[in-house]
């Protein structure tokens, strides 16, 4: 690859004459009002780079971008991304050279340039040499964190962490110094983008230069006016009870408050991370601690809080003894379970299950199942959805036959729900169900629906059933499908509505993928073939389509015999499209 | 009778001539280094404070909006500005927020440099780039579009620089300037549409805090909403209802108690709102009374009738407090501006139009001062009226 790319550069220099020559080339492309060419211009910066060679890249190149930054958006960026590959031209000793260009890009006003100039100057950066970094990086640090627009504080903000990591203890004292006033600027967005970087700084400090030096930093941003800061203070409070522990009472204090804060927003955050917390912390303080105030969140007056909590629960379980699940939490779940917000309801339905495994077959059996049977006839599809969903966890555990009777009538409610959605959804769950139910159950209650499935209404609808059919049939195995889904298929096949009749068709295709030839000969061909003669050009056309499927199934002998006779008789249809699809099929028989 | 007499300085802005025209939303920015006017065409006109001189020259204009079709409900989306906002300045570009009944922009006001390349150095080929001359250039940055069913009235700031509410008859929903999705924080809709009784006539939001704002609603109900205290602020936190000045009930009670604007002190802590007649104040932590409420407009009632058929009792006036939480400023018809001294309950008018006229006991609705924005720390007054824009600056 060097080795066309040099051959590359040479014809661009005899091109192009002089070195200068490109620049100047380059340069009035940067001039056109035409913001595409100026965009393609810089797209091929590297190649004007590596013509013009490392030391005048560096010399009239970069200086000349420089006086270029203020274009759109879409440029700015480009050019972000083409400095970052000049390293190698410029030299691993040199790269401090593209640090100006970088440097102006990372106080621009649009996120998205602005973090990638951030990006491309930590790589460098990482690349490095020490000395490079004490004569270059840290006065770039510097120069951002006094500079005069926000933009180019916040870049400071995630320049530090990886810039601390690597340098000595003088510069690791000035760079916390910088962090700390930085975290107490006048515009909130600056503290707020050092509280989002908080979290990375801690991982680069040992344990007691944090207590010293973070811990009231955290504190007073975890205290901040603004929502937006105070809530970045719950992932702040998990990176630094890692390293800390939970015996730090300043840190506890900060928890607490968030915990108590008075915007709603940054108590879900904290519900959100509450399992984090509780892995973190000591059983002890679990049970005193985590586990409180958890409990306060489950009984937020905010709906949002109440959910994210709610979804925590088996989480918060994991990490505390039975007696404290029964004792402390299942009171609360019981009020959860009839709580006015349906989303509420929805999230508890969907964790309540994993507290079977936790909590064993007894207690399971007296106090788990009654609530999942209540909330399997909840008014609100989705929390009947999620039980539903989860429900292999408490069968383990106890079994089935519980539930069953219940469960059952859930099925056949949301199996006729007016929305074909909520239909669809059930049918998505029925293998699940089958292989909880077992063969006899199943046929018993369920396997009428899912004939039934099939006549639906609503053809998404039909067509999942189908898909469903080939599923249960693969679990439960072909005689099972012998004796309870061909019969049906093939009186479908006669229906007086084409649509139906198409379903049959359909279905017979995707379950030939499964069935032996016996039954492919013997009842899916004769049933396909039969439909060449329907009066609907739709249904023939199809039968097309599917003998085409079918016939890779078969051995040439029976296409010959039975197959093809029936397409090449199709050739001759009137409808133009069936004879289109008799005509493929014909083709890839003969192949 | 002082009150207006240091406001000797003025200077006119716009003076459009067709009558179809008017000016709609005025602004000034954070540092008030910036005057933003919108109008009835969709275009925003902004104004730069000179450097030299007490004098606020042409900056640019763009056109913002324009007037759209609404082909589901047949009808037209108006280009006219509602309102302007400025965000915080914090680079060399200046951003700011405009909306019409259905759409919110956010624009960049830039600053681009002419370039040209010299070479001036005959034995260096290399090109060297100066600085000719600089060109303004707006750019729509952002579209905050299809979240309001109904015609959206106001939008604000909040102090976090990253957020900002906007508001139409019945709801009032949250946006982060990054996305382009808003949450809905207040609905006001009731169950079956028809029934509504009472819709948002405008909000602001706190100066200092940032979750809170205020809501005017067309029963004369001043609400306070905190973001913090729930997802939805279904019912606000706070209620400020007072009995309406009427000596009797009349027809027109209903009407006249209709807020059409809303406003903070500098500190946060009082709340002044217009209705036609009267402005009523506020302090935040008493609900059950106002302050006080002054009747200012009573010779307005004598002509409530004719005011009513040509929909004048409608006009959405808005007012401020003063260079001191003390005085009170609000628009009114002729082209007058009036001023209020809470403390010596003396009232003064100053004349903003262009043509002084003697004393008319006519109410002249077409001369009509609707939007005003007093900037305290530049002692810069803006006024619009109608199809004039003027500055008035204060000799102190």
């Amino acid at each position: 690859w060097a080795h066309i790319v040099s051959i590359i550069v040479d014809q661009i220099s005899e091109m192009a004459g002089e070195q200068e020559e490109v620049l100047q080339i380059f340069a009035d492309e940067m001039k056109t009002e035409d913001k595409f060419l100026r965009l393609n211009a810089v797209r091929n910066l590297s190649v004007v780079a590596t013509a013009l060679g490392g030391e005048a890249t560096r010399e009239h190149l970069l200086p000349f971008l420089q006086e270029v930054l203020d274009d759109d958006d879409e440029i700015l960026l480009c050019i972000a991304e083409q400095v970052s590959n000049l390293t190698e031209l410029v030299g691993s000793e040199n790269t401090h050279s593209l640090l100006p260009v970088l440097e102006s890009l990372a106080s621009v006003e649009e996120n998205i340039v602005r973090a990638k100039a951030v990006e491309v100057i930590i790589s460098i950066f990482e690349e490095m040499d020490s000395e490079s970094v004490n004569s270059h990086i840290f006065p770039l640090v510097t120069r951002m964190v006094g500079a005069y627009w926000f933009t180019s504080k916040k870049s400071a903000c995630e320049i530090i962490p990886p810039v601390y990591s690597r340098s000595d203890n003088e510069t690791k004292e000035k760079l916390v110094e910088y962090f700390k006033n930085l975290a107490e600027d006048e515009i909130p967005m600056v503290r707020k983008s050092a509280a989002n970087e908080l979290k990375n700084l801690v991982g680069f400090m040992n344990k007691n230069d944090i207590v010293e030096d973070l811990l009231p930093t955290y504190h007073d941003l975890a205290h901040d006016d603004q929502d937006s800061v105070r809530i970045l203070g719950v992932n702040n409070s998990t990176a630094i009870a890692s390293v800390v522990g939970d015996d730090n009472e300043a840190l506890i204090t900060v928890i607490t408050d968030l915990f108590k804060d008075k915007s709603w927003r940054v108590r879900y955050a904290m519900a959100e991370k509450v399992d984090v917390l509780c892995e973190l912390c000591s059983p002890q303080v679990r049970q005193a601690f985590v586990l409180r105030r958890f409990m306060r969140l489950m009984k937020d007056s905010e709906a949002e809080v109440r959910a994210a909590s709610a979804r925590k629960i088996s989480a918060i379980a994991k990490g505390i003894s039975v007696e404290s699940v029964v004792e402390n939490i299942l009171p609360i779940v019981d009020k959860l379970k009839v709580d006015e917000e349906k989303y509420v309801r929805s999230a508890l339905a969907s964790d309540i299950s994993n507290l079977a495994p936790l909590l064993g077959g007894e207690i399971c059996v007296q106090r788990i199942v009654p609530l999942v049977l209540e909330l399997l006839k909840d008014e609100f599809s989705e929390v009947r959805f999620n039980i539903i969903n989860n429900l292999d966890e408490i069968t383990n555990i106890i079994g089935i036959e519980e539930l069953a009777q219940n469960l059952l009538h859930a099925i056949v409610q949301l199996a006729e729900d007016p929305q074909w959605r909520v239909r669809i959804k059930i049918i998505e769950y029925t293998p699940l169900l089958a292989s909880l139910l077992g063969e006899t159950t199943f046929t018993e209650r369920l396997s009428a629906l899912c004939i039934a499935w099939l006549g639906d209404r609503v053809f998404s609808v039909r067509q999942a059933a189908s898909e469903n059919l080939h599923t249960i049939t693969q679990l439960f195995g072909i005689p099972w499908a012998n004796t309870n889904i061909i019969p049906k298929i093939q009186e479908l096949a006669h229906n007086s509505n084409y649509l139906y009749r198409m379903t049959s068709l359909f279905t017979v295709s995707t379950l030939c993928a499964i069935v032996g030839p016996e039954e492919i000969q013997g009842i899916m061909i004769p049933l396909v073939v039969n439909m060449a003669n329907d009066s609907v050009p739709n249904i023939r056309f199809n039968v097309c389509k599917t003998l085409q499927e079918l016939s890779l199934l078969v051995d040439s002998n029976y296409v010959q015999n039975e197959i093809k006779p029936c397409l090449t008789q199709l050739l001759e249809d009137e409808d133009r499209d069936v004879r289109y699809f008799a005509s493929l099929a014909l083709q890839k028989c003969n192949q | 009778d002082g009150m207006t007499e240091e406001w000797n300085s003025r200077q006119l802005l716009a003076n459009y001539q067709t009558k179809t025209k008017t000016i709609t939303a005025v602004t000034f920015s954070d540092d008030g280094d910036l005057l933003a006017s919108g109008d009835s065409d969709g275009f925003v006109t902004l104004y730069q404070a000179s450097k030299t001189n007490q004098a606020y020259e042409h900056y640019h204009s763009f056109s913002s909006h324009q007037t759209t079709f609404d082909y589901l409900k047949s009808i037209n989306i108006f280009s006219a500005i509602k309102q302007i906002r400025f965000l915080p300045k914090h680079t060399t570009s200046d951003y700011l927020l405009s909306t019409n009944e259905k759409t919110i922009k956010l624009w960049k006001i830039g600053q681009k440099n002419i370039k040209r390349n010299n070479n001036t150095e005959p034995d260096s080929l290399f090109p060297k780039v100066s600085t000719q001359s600089k060109e303004i250039y707006s750019e729509e940055a952002k579209t905050y579009k299809m979240a309001h069913e109904y015609d959206i009235h106001s939008i604000d700031i909040l102090t976090d620089g990253e957020s900002f509410l906007s508001a139409d008859d019945l709801s009032i929903n949250l946006w982060n300037f990054e996305s382009s999705q808003a949450f809905n924080v207040t609905n006001t809709i009731p169950d079956v549409v028809e029934n509504t009784q009472e819709v948002i006539t405008c909000t602001t939001t706190h100066p200092t805090h940032n979750s809170l704002f205020i809501w005017g609603t067309s029963t004369g109900c001043v609400n306070l909403g905190d973001l913090r205290s729930s997802s939805i602020v279904d019912s606000p936190n706070s209620v400020y209802k007072g009995k309406i000045i009427a000596q009797s009930e009349s027809f027109f009670s209903e009407i006249l108690s209709s807020l059409s604007s809303v406003a903070f002190s500098e500190d946060g802590n009082t709340i002044l709102a217009r209705d036609y007649l009267s402005l009523h104040l506020w302090d935040i932590r008493k609900r059950k009374k106002p302050i006080d409420s002054i009747l200012l407009f009573n010779h307005y009632r004598p002509h409530l009738c004719s005011l009513y058929v040509d929909n004048s009792i409608f006009d959405p006036f808005s007012c401020s407090f003063g260079k001191d939480d003390d005085t009170l400023i609000t628009g009114s018809y002729n082209n007058n501006l009036v001023f209020y001294n809470r403390n010596t309950s003396a009232q003064d008018s100053l004349y903003v139009g262009t043509d002084p006229e003697g004393e008319s006991g006519e109410i002249d609705t077409e001369n009509k001062v609707l939007q005003m924005y007093l900037h305290k720390q530049k002692n810069v007054l803006a006024t619009a009226g109608s199809n004039i824009l003027s500055v008035f600056f204060s000799e102190h």
